[in-house]
C-alpha cells in the first residue's frame, strides 16, 4: 500500500516537474517531447495546482494575523472596568424595554448590566500611515472625526452609488477598527482591496486626488504583506473565531 | 477611547442621540478576560436578537450579504443618522450620493414595520396593501410578531407603481410579497417625506 501511494506520489510529482520543464523551455520543445499539445493546455494543468496553494497561504496568513480578536457589545456602561468619559447612565436596552411596543422612547430604569459576544460581527482593521486619507477617499463620513478619536457611522459604496457596507469605524492605537456583519467582511475587503488595486493617486470619477495618497511600489501578494496595498493603507481582517471564544470561558486556550 | 489596548466605543455621535445607549467593547479574547469584562458573557442568540432588535427601533441600517449593492446611502436613511458628510470632498459613490441629495430624488427611505409571524428573509421584496414596495433590511422577532427595518418608495397608491414595478423587475421574477405590515415610528423624522 505504502509504496503504491509513493509510486503514485513519485509520478505525480514527475508529471509536475515534466510540466513545469515544460513551460519553462519552448512550447516547440515541448510539442516534439510529445509531451503537450498546446500551451494553454499547460497552462490550464498548472493553474489548480499553484492556485490552490497560494489560497492556502493566502488564507493562513489572514487567520494568524487577527485570529484572537473578538468583537463585543456592552449594553451597559456599568461593566466592572470603568471607562473614563463613558457616560454611566448608558446602558442596556432591558427586556422590559425590548417588550414595549414602541421601542424608540429611550430605556428608563436600572437594567442588570449587560455584556456579550457579538458573534455576528466581524472586525477588518485598516492599519499603515495612510489608511485615514485612504478612507476618506473611500467612505461617506469624514474622517476626520475619527482621527479626532470619536467613533463614526459611514458607508462605503460603489461607485454607482450603491452601499457595499455600513460601517462602525473606531478609532484604535493599532489603526481604524471597522465593524460590519461578519458575512459581508470577506466581499467588501475584496471590494477595497479592488479599489486599491486601481489607486494610483487619484480618485477614479472625482476631479481631486485623494488627499496624501502616495503610489508605492507594487508589492507581490503574500505573506504577512498580503493586504498592503499600493496607497500605504493596510487591511487585516478577522472573524469573531468559535474557538477564541470557548476559551474566554474555559481561560484555557491562549 | 482605549485602555490596555481594549476599545470601546458608544454606538453613534452627539449629533445622532437616539443611537448611543449602546458601546462597543473590541478587545483581544485574552485581554477581555483578564480585565473580567467578559466573565459573564450572556448566551449569544438572546445578545445577536437583542442587538438587532435595538437596531431596528434605532432605525439604523445594517447591510448583509443579501442587499449588498441594491440601495444608495440616503435609502438607508444614513443622511439622517450622520452617516454621511456632505462637505468632506470626494469619496467613492459621492457623485451619485450628492446628486441624490441635492436634486431631491430620494424615491425611497428606511422605514421601520410591524410585520405578522411567518418566514421573512432579509433582502425579501414586499408591498404592502396602500402600494408602497421595497425591501426587508433587518429583521428580529418582537414578541410573537416580527419588527424588521424596510427600504420602501415614499409614495402610495398609483404613483408609486413605477418604482414599484421597477423594484419588482430588479428582483427579477416578480417575487415580492404582499404584507400585512403595520407601520412603526423612528426616532428620527423622515425629512423629505
Amino acid at each position: 500500500m505504502v509504496v503504491r501511494r509513493l509510486i503514485v506520489g513519485g509520478m505525480r510529482l514527475f508529471g509536475h516537474v515534466r510540466q513545469i520543464f515544460a513551460t519553462i523551455h519552448a512550447v516547440k520543445f515541448a510539442r516534439k517531447q510529445g509531451l503537450i499539445t498546446t500551451r494553454t493546455e499547460v497552462n490550464l494543468r498548472h493553474v489548480p495546482f499553484y492556485s490552490a496553494l497560494l489560497r492556502l497561504a493566502l488564507r493562513a496568513a489572514a487567520f494568524a494575523a487577527f485570529n484572537s480578536a473578538s468583537c463585543r457589545l456592552s449594553t451597559s456602561a456599568s461593566c466592572r472596568v470603568s471607562w473614563p468619559g463613558v457616560d454611566t447612565r448608558a446602558r442596556v436596552p432591558s427586556d422590559d424595554d425590548m417588550n414595549q411596543s414602541n421601542g424608540t422612547a429611550a430605556p428608563r430604569g436600572n437594567a442588570t448590566p449587560a455584556l456579550g459576544s457579538l458573534s455576528q460581527f466581524g472586525l477588518v482593521r485598516f492599519a499603515g500611515p495612510d489608511t485615514l486619507s485612504f478612507l476618506q477617499g473611500q467612505l461617506s463620513n469624514d474622517t476626520d472625526r475619527l482621527a479626532a478619536g470619536a467613533p463614526l457611522l459611514a458607508a462605503y459604496s460603489t461607485p454607482q452609488g450603491r452601499v457595499v457596507a455600513v460601517l462602525h469605524l473606531l478609532p484604535h492605537s493599532s489603526g481604524v477598527m471597522a465593524i460590519l456583519p461578519r458575512e459581508i467582511v470577506l466581499p467588501t475587503v475584496r471590494a477595497a482591496a479592488k479599489v486599491r488595486a486601481a489607486c494610483q493617486g487619484t480618485n477614479r470619477g472625482c476631479q481631486r486626488p485623494i488627499r496624501g495618497v502616495r503610489p508605492k511600489r507594487y508589492r507581490r501578494f503574500s505573506g504577512r504583506r498580503a493586504a498592503r496595498s499600493r496607497c500605504g493603507a493596510r487591511l487585516l481582517w478577522s472573524e469573531t473565531a468559535s474557538e477564541s471564544r470557548s476559551s474566554v470561558r474555559t481561560g484555557s486556550r491562549r | 477611547m482605549e485602555r490596555n489596548g481594549i476599545g470601546v466605543a458608544q454606538l453613534g455621535s452627539d449629533r445622532q442621540p437616539s443611537l448611543t445607549n449602546r458601546h462597543w467593547v473590541i478587545g483581544n479574547t485574552q485581554d477581555l478576560a483578564r480585565q473580567g469584562i467578559v466573565s459573564q458573557p450572556m448566551e449569544e442568540p438572546r445578545v445577536e436578537h437583542a442587538w438587532r432588535l435595538a437596531d431596528i427601533r434605532a432605525g439604523l441600517p445594517q447591510i448583509y450579504a443579501a442587499t449588498r449593492e441594491m440601495f444608495v446611502a440616503q435609502m438607508l436613511n444614513l443622511d439622517l443618522i450622520d452617516g454621511i458628510s456632505f462637505t468632506k470632498g470626494c469619496f467613492t459613490g459621492q457623485e451619485i450620493i450628492a446628486r441624490t441629495q441635492h436634486l431631491g430624488r430620494i424615491k425611497r427611505r428606511l422605514h421601520r414595520l410591524r410585520l405578522p409571524a411567518g418566514t421573512w428573509a432579509v433582502g425579501q421584496a414586499v408591498h404592502l396593501a396602500d402600494g408602497r414596495s421595497g425591501r426587508l433590511t433587518e429583521l428580529a422577532a418582537a414578541g410573537p410578531e416580527l419588527e424588521a427595518l424596510a427600504v420602501l418608495t415614499l409614495e402610495t397608491g398609483s404613483a408609486a407603481g413605477a418604482t414599484g414595478a421597477q423594484e419588482r423587475a430588479d428582483a427579477g421574477a416578480a417575487t415580492s410579497t404582499l404584507v400585512d405590515a403595520t407601520e412603526l415610528p423612528l426616532p428620527y423624522a423622515l425629512g423629505s417625506a
